[in-house]
């Protein structure tokens, strides 16, 4: 558990840019838009300390979204991979680590829409050495559309045994 | 020096077994998607003559190929059903040509598509589509996927029609993900399958003779058997009465502990067995083991 918590909180330190030291909620504000052939659409609003990381936090959160929660009220309901995020980020911890960390994701997103953005104060956790501290902070909060092509990833999953291949 | 002696003694005895594990496939499923009509029209008949029909079931086909799965082709299993039969058209055919196909094909699940066509205003046409994955040992669903309706086009191309049904929405995707999910089950559970054991003339032995000091019957001797070697002991028993004792529902794993595959024959042979020795503690009498039938995930055994 301790090791989760830690896992998610340096995470989150990452995806917003270790500079400010500041963890954004993870959020799952991913509206579906549609889902026909291959490519899935949905709005989603990311965080970050400027427009280049908030983008950048749209999309893995949208990704997440996708893999843990599935997107609702679409064909996609049910998350790609499955429910227990944890534990599967740790079973898979080699994958999710190229995937994400080294921005393989980027290759399974078709096209990135930028809708609006503007500065905000969120509530956030603010990192220092002693404590982890909940309060308001400034961030740059976008909407984007991200059209992401799922087949691929899906065989791309499958491929790497993350998901089994249809079948027994 | 003496732990890493043990480590890698113990590596040697466990790696082969996980490679091994590794080198048996599983045996997947079997497949076969059949048309059927709401307005009772022999979907078959529709299929074997009418294009639109074929490239209806194509649709569904190419869904499954397209997550590497191949179906078993509807159109092949019909002509060997004529060449079987004698017969050059399922036209007046004086058999249940769906129960042939079935028997023909011998596949573990029928995804029925469920499709009519129909036009409200004499112009426009519109296609309703519906799917339902039904396994055959058990006839269960396994997934259904509710009716579909397209809107109304001025057109006569309802393969176009259904392909958009099934893409909008990615709707075919939910279907082949749903269903997927029931195979998940089906790994877990195991594979469901019935059982028939019959009384005949030819019988030695009734379901209700005693055995042993406790006089257990025949049928319950065989029942715990079922129960001890069911998968999770999962068993449901349909009949039990003095000439049949069956099961609507057993499960059966998909592999052996040691990881090989596990077949309703592989079951079969052992229930057989089980069955010979049970009826052979009979004082007196020595019971001659009977060949089980297997069919369509139906094992039947007539009782020595």
């Amino acid at each position: 558990m301790k090791y989760i918590t830690i896992m998610a909180i340096c995470t989150l330190i990452i995806s917003c840019g270790s500079k400010n030291q500041v963890a954004f909620f993870p959020t799952s504000e991913v509206t579906y838009l549609d889902y026909t052939g291959d490519i899935l659409s949905v709005r989603v609003l990311g965080y970050g300390v400027d427009e280049s990381t908030a983008i950048q936090d749209a999309q893995i959160r949208a990704i997440e979204t996708l893999f843990f929660r599935g997107i609702p009220n679409s064909n996609i309901a049910k998350p790609l991979i499955g429910y227990n995020e944890n534990e599967l980020k740790r079973k898979h911890s080699y994958y999710f680590r190229d995937f994400f960390t080294n921005k393989k994701f980027l290759s399974f997103i078709s096209e990135t829409i930028f809708i609006g953005g503007q500065n905000q104060k969120v509530i956030a956790t603010k990192i220092n050495k002693k404590e982890l501290k909940q309060g308001l902070v400034n961030a740059q909060v976008v909407a984007i559309d991200l059209l992401i092509n799922v087949k691929p990833l899906r065989k791309n999953l499958e491929q790497q045994s993350v998901i089994k291949k249809f079948g027994f | 020096m003496k732990t890493k002696i043990l480590i890698i003694a113990f590596m040697a005895i466990i790696t082969p077994k996980l490679l091994g594990q590794d080198t048996i496939e599983q045996i997947q499923p079997t497949i076969m998607v059949m048309p059927f009509t709401k307005s009772g029209q022999n979907a078959l008949d529709l299929f074997e003559n009418d294009f639109k029909w074929q490239s209806i079931i194509a649709r569904v086909n190419n869904a499954f190929q397209e997550r590497g799965f191949r179906p078993k082709d509807l159109q092949e299993t019909i002509n060997q059903v004529k060449k079987t039969k004698a017969i050059s058209s399922l036209k007046n055919a004086n058999f249940n040509v769906e129960e042939a196909i079935y028997m023909e094909a011998r596949t573990d699940i029928i995804v029925k598509a469920f499709i009519n066509i129909f036009s409200e205003d004499g112009i426009n046409n519109s296609v309703q589509v519906s799917l339902k994955a039904i396994e055959t040992s058990s006839r269960m669903s396994l997934y259904d996927l509710p009716t579909a309706t397209s809107p109304p086009f001025k057109t006569t191309d309802y393969g176009y029609l259904v392909d958009r049904i099934l893409t909008e929405e990615n709707r075919i995707e939910k279907f082949i993900d749903g269903l997927n999910e029931a195979f998940k089950q089906i790994v877990d559970l195991g594979k469901a399958i019935t059982i028939e054991i019959m009384v005949t003339e030819d019988s030695l032995f009734k379901l209700d003779d005693e055995i042993g000091e406790d006089a257990d019957f025949i049928s319950e001797l065989i029942t715990d058997w079922v129960k001890q070697n069911a998968n999770k002991n999962q068993y449901r028993i349909k009949q039990d009465s003095e000439n049949i004792l069956s099961f609507d529902e057993v499960r059966i794993p998909l592999r052996t502990e040691s990881g090989n595959n596990y077949s309703i024959n592989d079951f079969a042979k052992s229930i057989s067995k089980a069955i010979a020795k049970i009826c052979s503690q009979k004082e007196g009498i020595k019971a001659k083991r009977r060949r089980a039938s297997v069919s369509e995930g139906t094992i039947r055994i007539i009782l020595p």
